[in-house]
């Protein structure tokens, strides 16, 4: 991250990053969070897609980067560079397919290969707006989520239910984190344009 | 309104084989603007010709049905000696999730209501089924292989459903003869980014190369995995994508030999936007989401050439080639004196701010 400019209209950026199979609805999450949209059909995801928004957190204006990543890409080497500086780890499966929450502890797995030690990561089960499509019970999920030591949530990226609160709780974990970790070594600040080049880098 | 059966009899009256043909199609002879154009008949004529791959519509085969055996038949005509490989899964077993990723793949292609059909969707699940043989199915596949046939398809909706298939079959083949390796295979591609596309950037363009991989340390190949997987066809455009891939088709055996050098060139025409980015967040979002206008063939021309002309030029001339062209597409800047493109964000800046203050 270049840290040129004083005047900037946030305090802190924070890299998030989409994961999970193909066809879960990674890029309908990322959509519905951005552009508060929903489309029931979404052209593949090739390689990343990306957007931007700035949230609140605390009386802290958080620009989010949210790197949307293609479900076909796993363990190959072009991921490392998609998950170099994230500071937020979002794994999605959907509630209608199996194969798709079983295939969670591989990407965890992934994270475990190519993040930070601190990335935070979250679990996700997303097309949870058909009870009669439904495969994995919530219980499957909170518990799966438990196992891995990670928050979870269940989200409709059609129907708008929990996709705020995802992408809120996400940053205030990583904010406070942060918070703590200026706290205890003010070297090593996360406020963005206050001091020059001292900013927070979890881009790229 | 000339017939797609005259326009190919006129193109081959015109031209009377296909290193002429090729040779009018790079002189932009024979474009779009031309009367009698077959972007059909051009592809196929060129791809056959250099590739030489004339698959029969018979030879495909068809999709299995959920819980139908696989056919096994080898529809290769390359005749490649036998190695033994050791191998952990079975070799004729074919992956269900290969054939479901593709179903949802294509559900998702979405450049033309024309997708929609399940005609058509069967049509391009039985293409990937069956280069999947030649090569392991990859997300982008399905895209490129949709614009063919779409083009296929414009010049004329009547062409017999087995014929469109095989055509497109056969120009999909040849153009991923180049892709697949260099792009599909990550670690190629991440070596491609490095070696090639970085490498080219420094020499053509310094300021611009230090702008986006010193100071706002982006990974190439985090955007470029988009622009050379689907041959560009995300980024500028479907228009602009089928008539790049006119010339490059008609330039070289190698499709992507113009990439680095055409990619160059985007990044060169936004680049005073790309100096007015805040940090490396909102570079990439406009690299990801490049601004394209509709191009001319005059002007897919005239990138064309410049692509070959670095291409084709010596290392150490690329630099001052490079500085010709900044003249030509951001008039008013000293562009032999750009050291730094910081500078030039600042100057932008302040002749903003100036023109504000000047409004009434």
């Amino acid at each position: 991250m270049s840290g040129r400019t004083s005047t900037r209209a946030y305090d802190s950026v924070y890299k998030l990053l989409l994961i999970g199979d193909s066809g879960v609805g990674k890029s309908c999450i990322l959509l519905r969070f951005v552009e508060d949209k929903f489309s029931p059909s979404f052209i593949t995801t090739i390689g990343i897609d990306f957007k931007i928004r700035t949230v609140e957190v605390d009386g802290a204006k958080i620009k989010l980067q949210v790197w949307d990543t293609a479900g076909q890409e796993r363990f190959r080497t072009i991921t490392t560079a998609y998950y170099r500086g994230a500071a937020g780890i979002i794994i999605v499966y959907d509630v209608t397919d199996e194969r798709t929450f079983e295939n969670v502890k591989n990407w965890y797995e992934a994270i475990n290969q190519h993040a930070t030690e601190d990335a935070q990561v979250f679990l996700v089960g997303n097309k949870n707006d058909n009870a009669d499509l439904r495969a994995v019970s919530y219980e499957q999920g909170e518990a799966l989520a438990r196992e891995l030591g990670v928050p979870f949530l269940e989200t409709s990226a059609k129907t708008n239910e929990n996709v705020e609160e995802l992408f809120i709780k996400l940053t205030k974990i990583i904010h406070d984190k942060a918070g703590s970790k200026a706290n205890a070594d003010k070297d090593h600040g996360v406020k963005v344009g206050g001091h020059g080049d001292k900013t927070s880098s979890n881009c790229c | 309104m000339i017939s797609p059966e005259d326009k190919v009899r006129l193109t081959k009256q015109r031209f009377s084989n296909v290193d002429l043909l090729k040779a009018a199609v790079l002189q932009g002879e024979y474009s779009s603007d031309c009367a009698f154009f077959s972007r059909p008949f051009l592809w196929e004529s060129v791809c056959n010709n250099t590739y030489g791959l004339n698959f029969k519509d018979d030879e495909l085969l068809k999709v299995p049905k959920e819980g139908e055996e696989e056919d096994i038949t080898d529809i290769s005509h390359v005749k490649e000696e036998l190695v033994r490989n050791s191998t952990e899964n079975d070799p004729l077993s074919f992956d269900s999730n290969i054939l479901d990723m593709m179903k949802l793949d294509i559900d998702r292609l979405l450049i033309d209501p024309l997708f929609h059909e399940e005609r058509v969707k069967q049509d391009i699940l039985q293409i990937m089924y069956n280069y999947n043989r030649f090569q392991p199915y990859k997300q982008g596949y399905h895209e490129l292989c949709g614009i063919i046939y779409l083009q296929l398809y414009k010049e004329n909706p009547d062409l017999h459903k087995s014929q469109i298939k095989i055509q497109t079959f056969n120009i999909f083949s040849s153009m991923m003869i180049t892709l697949v390796p260099n792009f599909y295979d990550s670690d190629n591609l991440v070596g491609w980014c490095v070696s090639i596309f970085n490498k080219y950037l420094r020499l053509i363009d310094p300021p611009l190369y230090d702008l986006l991989i010193k100071t706002h340390k982006i990974e190439s190949q985090v955007w470029l995995i988009r622009w050379v997987r689907l041959a560009f066809s995300r980024e500028i455009g479907l228009d602009n994508t089928v008539k790049l891939w006119d010339f490059m088709l008609c330039y070289d055996h190698d499709f992507s030999k113009l990439f680095p050098f055409l990619i160059i060139l985007f990044l060169m025409k936004l680049k005073l936007r790309i100096a007015e980015c805040d940090d490396n967040g909102e570079v990439l979002y406009l690299l990801l989401h490049y601004p394209h206008t509709e191009l001319s063939n005059e002007e897919v021309k005239t990138m064309i050439q410049w692509s070959i002309k670095f291409l084709t030029s010596p290392e150490d001339k690329l630099e001052s080639l490079g500085t010709v062209l900044s003249k030509k597409l951001h008039k008013g800047i000293r562009w032999d004196k750009v050291k730094d493109l910081d500078r030039i964000k600042l100057e932008l800046k302040l002749k903003r701010r100036v023109q504000s203050a000047l409004k009434p």
